[in-house]
């Protein structure tokens, strides 16, 4: 390579912003105009009579299936990677991936924590929501009784986007404003379930500060495809969200730099469920305190403070809180004694 | 010890099996209350009840999507045809031959196409909107419904939908005028949509 790296980077960067002004820009196809009949004796009733209406197509519905299908394969080649002690730089990857597909491709809304608020309301009114959005309700939670939140640490599009642009050194939160802060996603999910049930909204969509991004990259793959093929898009730039909304979204962004998934920690609804059922999963990713030696680097390295050290005990006991860890794996990463494992039980 | 955390465990993984099992049982096999029809297999999208909206414009500001996925569009079928039409022209008294070169229109953008149907000047005029120009502003509906023969009105263009969870249109609507319906694609007709697929042309004559 003939740049150093940080040069690539910042190319890459530049060429991919680059590419999505031109985009923007492209012109595109419009719908061709409504054409005049002229023949003799052709009257405007007939026209009316005659006229064939326009359809506005919507999304194939095999879309659906897809998006489940998808995240069933995620989850599996998540399940997979964690199974198979592959380093924390698989599942950043494979991360990546999920995020290019849910969030991008499809517009992050077919995202597994935005139907806690769907899943509470169908309990009262089954017939409002689909299969589809059930099958995308259950997987993650399947998936988190086999092996814990892999959903969070390898599918999930909203954490991708934390963990990509948390730092590799963030400092933890103090120990008790951890604790307070962890009561917060409890009380968003029962908010959410109330919410849904009374019909005030869906508050997942509510407080999802990604939104903005995930609809702006969807916006313009509609419009690529648009280009590539047939089918109608609006010429010039098509943004999506207001500039609150992208206040909102670059404040997180920032703040996620030092707080490392915030949202995955003290907002999501979703991860509290997964939390539970994680807690019982047959493989669990536990500190083997025969082999730890106790140096306790795993307790920094952990992007959501899942491991705490008892230093009243000597030697120090480490324990993680499956509650917590989203698998990740860089507790193991940096562990010279393979103390942190996932075993099953 | 060894043997009371592997039942709680176990009773833990059994909880949590009823829990997802029962959750499912009642989503596939549950019928709310005063169910109007049954759960289609596949996802929700938005769309606007053509009798309840009344063109505020809310839609062209409020929709995630900028511009808006919400369309005007000219129900054929309903137009009239005019000369002069008052989703087009502000002064309807303009005059034949300034009318297509006057910039006092409704449509902020000119979204709004006349074209004469036949060569005679005093005969027939085709509306049509231009889906590339229209942001969803509604003026021309709002002109059209309050004069004119009620043909034009604005849809949300499922195409175009980002398909939101909860629809920024219909957090603001001041009318309620946006539902929640299975996705279907919509023609340009003034329709009903529903649920079972297609649209029903609501009568031209009974409105």
């Amino acid at each position: 390579m003939i740049f150093p790296a940080p040069v690539v980077g910042w190319l890459r960067v530049f060429i991919l912003a680059v590419g999505c002004i031109v985009l923007s820009f492209a012109p595109v196809r419009g719908e061709e105009p409504l054409g005049c009949r002229k023949a003799e004796g052709y009257l405007i009733q007939n026209y009316r009579e005659q006229y064939v209406p326009k359809d506005f197509p919507c999304p194939s519905r095999w879309w659906e299936y897809a998006d489940v299908a998808a995240l069933a394969l995620l989850l599996g080649t998540g399940t997979w990677l964690l199974l198979s002690r592959r380093p924390s730089r698989w599942v950043g990857v494979h991360l990546a991936c999920a995020l290019l597909y849910f969030g991008i491709f499809r517009g992050g809304c077919i995202c597994p924590v935005g139907t806690t608020a769907n899943v509470s309301l169908a309990l009262v009114h089954p017939e409002l929501i689909g299969r589809a959005t059930l099958a995308l309700f259950l997987l993650p939670l399947l998936a988190a009784l086999l092996c814990g939140r892999i959903f969070c640490g390898a599918v999930c599009p909203l954490g991708a986007v934390q963990q990509i642009t948390a730092a590799r050194s963030a400092e933890p939160l103090p120990e008790r404003l951890h604790r307070k802060l962890l009561g917060i996603p409890v009380l968003v999910l029962a908010l959410t379930a109330l919410m849904s049930v009374w019909k005030l909204g869906f508050l997942p969509c509510l407080l999802d500060p990604y939104k903005p991004f995930f609809f702006a990259g969807h916006a313009l793959v509609q419009k690529a495809i648009a280009l590539a093929g047939s089918g109608f898009s609006e010429p010039g730039i098509v943004l999506a969200g207001s500039l609150t909304a992208w206040a909102v979204f670059a404040g997180v962004v920032i703040l996620g730099r030092w707080i490392p998934r915030p949202f995955c920690r003290y907002i999501c609804p979703f991860g509290v469920l997964l939390g539970l059922v994680s807690r019982v999963a047959f493989y669990r990713r536990r500190i083997d305190p025969d082999a730890c030696a106790a140096c306790a680097r795993c307790e920094t390295t952990c992007p959501v403070q899942a491991i705490s050290v008892d230093r009243t005990r000597k030697p120090a006991l480490l324990s993680l809180s499956s509650y917590q860890c989203v698998q990740c794996g860089r507790c193991s990463d940096g562990c010279k004694f393979q103390a942190s494992t996932v075993a099953p039980g | 010890m060894k043997t009371r955390r592997q039942f709680l465990q176990w009773t833990g993984r059994c909880a949590a099996g009823c829990a997802l099992g029962g959750i499912s049982l009642r989503v596939l096999a549950g019928k709310g209350k005063g169910a109007e029809f049954v759960q289609p297999p596949h996802r929700y999208g938005w769309q606007i009840k053509p009798e309840a909206c009344k063109f505020c414009g809310l839609c062209e500001t409020a929709c995630v999507r900028k511009p808006s996925a919400v369309k005007a569009v000219n129900d054929q079928t309903k137009c009239s045809n005019c000369v002069a039409c008052y989703g087009h022209l502000l002064d309807k008294n303009t005059p034949d031959e300034k009318i297509a070169i006057t910039d006092q229109v409704v449509c902020p953008r000119r979204a709004v196409g006349r074209k004469p149907f036949s060569d005679d000047p005093a005969g027939a005029y085709l509306y049509t909107i231009d889906p590339a120009l229209c942001t969803g502003c509604a003026r021309c509906a709002l002109a059209c419904n309050e004069h004119g023969n009620k043909s034009l009105f604005v849809l949300i263009r499922p195409d175009l939908c980002l398909g939101c969870n909860e629809c920024a249109i219909a957090r603001v609507c001041p009318h309620n005028a946006v539902e929640r319906v299975p996705i279907y694609p919509v023609n340009d007709f003034r329709g009903l949509y529903l649920p079972g697929g297609g649209t029903v042309v609501e009568d031209a004559a009974g409105s």
